[in-house]
């Protein structure tokens, strides 16, 4: 399988009074056709600024370094035309609330079928068939009376659908998922995965998906990267990751989740603040808040590491690996 | 149902019929000099009487209604598409784009309106074309503040960001998008506008450097109405300014209620 995206050595640095900061530490993921990934992390982690750096829509005198490749383009050495191209057929964006994201004084209709007929120069008969298709798919009932209505007269879980409605109708390679079920109910959020996950499978969808919900990313991703302070500190399958993590940020992660088997008990958390790439001591970043943290820890920051099957960011995980198990298990 | 503002449509609607359907209208030819009936007060045969050459006040009125209005209307139209043009590019742009036309506009706001319309006056002529123009360079910048700040807070709302990623470009949806949802600020603002210009106009009218006598412009009709104020009979000033009057308060007034009704709260 060949990467429809590539995320190399990814460094964004951004302005903080008037001195560039990195928020974005040299991250590196790759994403195939037809494949699902999940990006998790805290808030702050820099995921949502990831999805934003693939899609180049970062804060105005931000600076990029790496790259990011969409099938083998550099998207940051695309001129105005390719980059709009990219944009309206390669790849499209689902966001955490759709009601921000849709413009309010227009129909869902014109919402619906304007990239279709002004850049992919649709037919406006045929745009409107195929919204009317994409919209019975993501089970959105009365189809034909919802291209008339503004985007105030539906319930968020139908907005949303809406917009993986609009997603879909480009036709895309990539479909980067930014919380798209955060700010919706439970049952409405399992609807809406599997319409995501069925449309990946049967067009052949790469997917990144972008979550701080771990059980999440294990049901719908095959590959979990976790990130924290701006970098990647595991990259795995989403199993290995519940049963057998490699770093002590993701074991910790994995123990702060409430599970049936330990009811009655209190959840246990990660002690300390969660730090942004900008705040980052030297060595790991996650030492402050590390219980297996020793001195040499402080010294050097670690690099991802190949450590079965998977990344880990951790010059310990041979050494703790048991411990680790452990942690994330029902006691 | 809000009454203050129903009357000002009326009273505009009204207007707009007078500025199109106006010379027709008028029961006498309002340039038809009679100077055995001059100084007449309202009679059958001049309902609002006549002015100091005979000619008959109320045609005067009705077919002055476009040279009155038409003036006020080409520099709101022109003063808006500018302004508003140039407020949005620079909320868009950002960065020193935007430092730039904001220390520009600066400028402009130090030059009065009815200044700038004199020097235009005196460089190209009497007539209505230079003092417009004029106005409506003065007044861009009053259109252009209040659209910019209401537009760089519009870009930055989820929606804008949304759009670029779905590949459109910036003209597309400053256009299609942003305009709509701001539009109301800019009808606002353009309805203040039009006041601003109508009373500047019949000011320079006033003066005889804009629309020439015999044309029935209210603002001339004013003028010419002074001697016959001196004998005794002030109909003539009098109607014309009321027709102005009425005009830029219909407008103004309507334009702070719509915007009154726009920010959610009762007009002051």
């Amino acid at each position: 399988m060949s990467a429809v995206l590539e995320i190399a050595d990814l460094r964004v640095s951004l302005p903080v009074d008037g001195q560039y900061r990195e928020a974005l530490h040299g991250v590196s993921l790759t994403v195939a056709a037809g494949e699902a990934v999940a990006v998790v992390g805290e808030s702050g982690s820099g995921k949502s600024m990831m999805a934003r750096a693939v899609i180049r829509v970062l804060p105005n005198g931000s600076r990029v370094g790496g790259a990011v490749r969409f099938k083998d383009e550099d998207v940051y050495q695309m001129n105005g035309r390719r980059l709009s191209a990219f944009r309206s057929t390669g790849i499209a964006m689902i966001f955490q609330d759709p009601r921000a994201h849709i413009n309010p004084v227009r129909s869902i209709g014109d919402f619906l079928t304007e990239v279709l007929i002004t850049k992919q120069g649709v037919k406006p008969v045929d745009a409107r068939r195929k919204v009317l298709r994409l919209l019975r798919e993501v089970d959105v009932s009365r189809p034909e009376d919802r291209l008339h209505q503004y985007p105030h007269e539906l319930s968020g879980g139908l907005l949303q659908r809406v917009m993986i409605a609009a997603a879909l109708a480009i036709e895309p390679k990539v479909i980067l998922a930014d919380e798209p079920t955060t700010a919706l109910d439970v049952t409405t959020q399992s609807e809406l995965m599997c319409i995501l996950d069925e449309r990946r499978q049967a067009d052949d969808l790469a997917l990144l998906l972008i979550t701080h919900d771990l059980d999440l990313s294990a049901a719908v991703c095959d590959r979990t990267a976790v990130m924290y302070a701006g970098r990647i500190m595991e990259e795995g399958s989403s199993r290995s990751l519940h049963d057998q993590p490699r770093h002590p940020y993701t074991a910790a992660l994995a123990a702060s989740r409430p599970q049936i088997a330990n009811n009655g008990r209190r959840l246990s958390v990660i002690q300390g603040q969660p730090l942004s790439a900008i705040e980052a001591p030297l060595g790991c970043p996650f030492v402050p808040r590390c219980k297996y943290a020793i001195a040499a820890c402080r010294a050097s920051e670690p690099l991802p590491k190949v450590i079965d099957g998977g990344l880990s960011a951790c010059i310990r995980t041979n050494d703790i690996r048991a411990q680790l198990r452990s942690e994330g298990q029902p006691a | 149902m809000d009454i203050i503002a129903t009357i000002c449509a009326v009273v505009i609607v009204v207007l707009v019929f007078l500025a199109i359907f106006g010379p027709w209208l008028a029961p006498q030819d309002p340039n038809a000099v009679d100077l055995s009936a001059a100084y007449q007060s309202p009679t059958t045969g001049h309902l609002l009487g006549t002015d100091s050459s005979g000619r008959d006040l109320l045609s005067r009125l009705l077919a002055g209604a476009r040279p009155s209005l038409a003036g006020p209307f080409l520099v709101m139209v022109l003063a808006t598409s500018l302004g508003a043009m140039v407020a949005i590019a620079s909320a868009w742009i950002g960065g020193w784009f935007d430092a730039v036309i904001a220390r520009s506009l600066d400028v402009l706001f130090a030059l009065p309106g009815l200044l700038l319309a004199f020097l235009a006056v005196a460089m190209f002529g009497t007539g209505l074309g230079a003092p417009v123009i004029a106005l409506a360079i003065a007044n861009i910048p009053w259109v252009a503040r209040v659209v910019r700040s209401v537009a760089a807070k519009e870009r930055r709302l989820p929606y804008i960001v949304a759009l670029e990623v779905q590949g459109f470009s910036a003209w597309t949806i400053a256009v299609r998008h942003l305009v709509p949802n701001v539009y109301r600020t800019i009808g606002a603002q353009a309805a203040l506008t039009f006041a601003y210009a109508m009373v500047d106009l019949a000011a320079i009218n006033f003066l005889g450097l804009g629309v020439q006598p015999p044309t029935p412009d209210w603002g001339v009709m004013v003028a010419e109405g002074q001697t016959a104020i001196l004998r005794g009979s002030s109909e003539e000033s009098l109607f014309a300014s009321a027709f102005i009057v009425i005009t830029v308060l219909a407008v103004t007034l309507l334009s702070y209620r719509v915007g009154a009704e726009q920010r959610g709260g009762q007009p002051e």
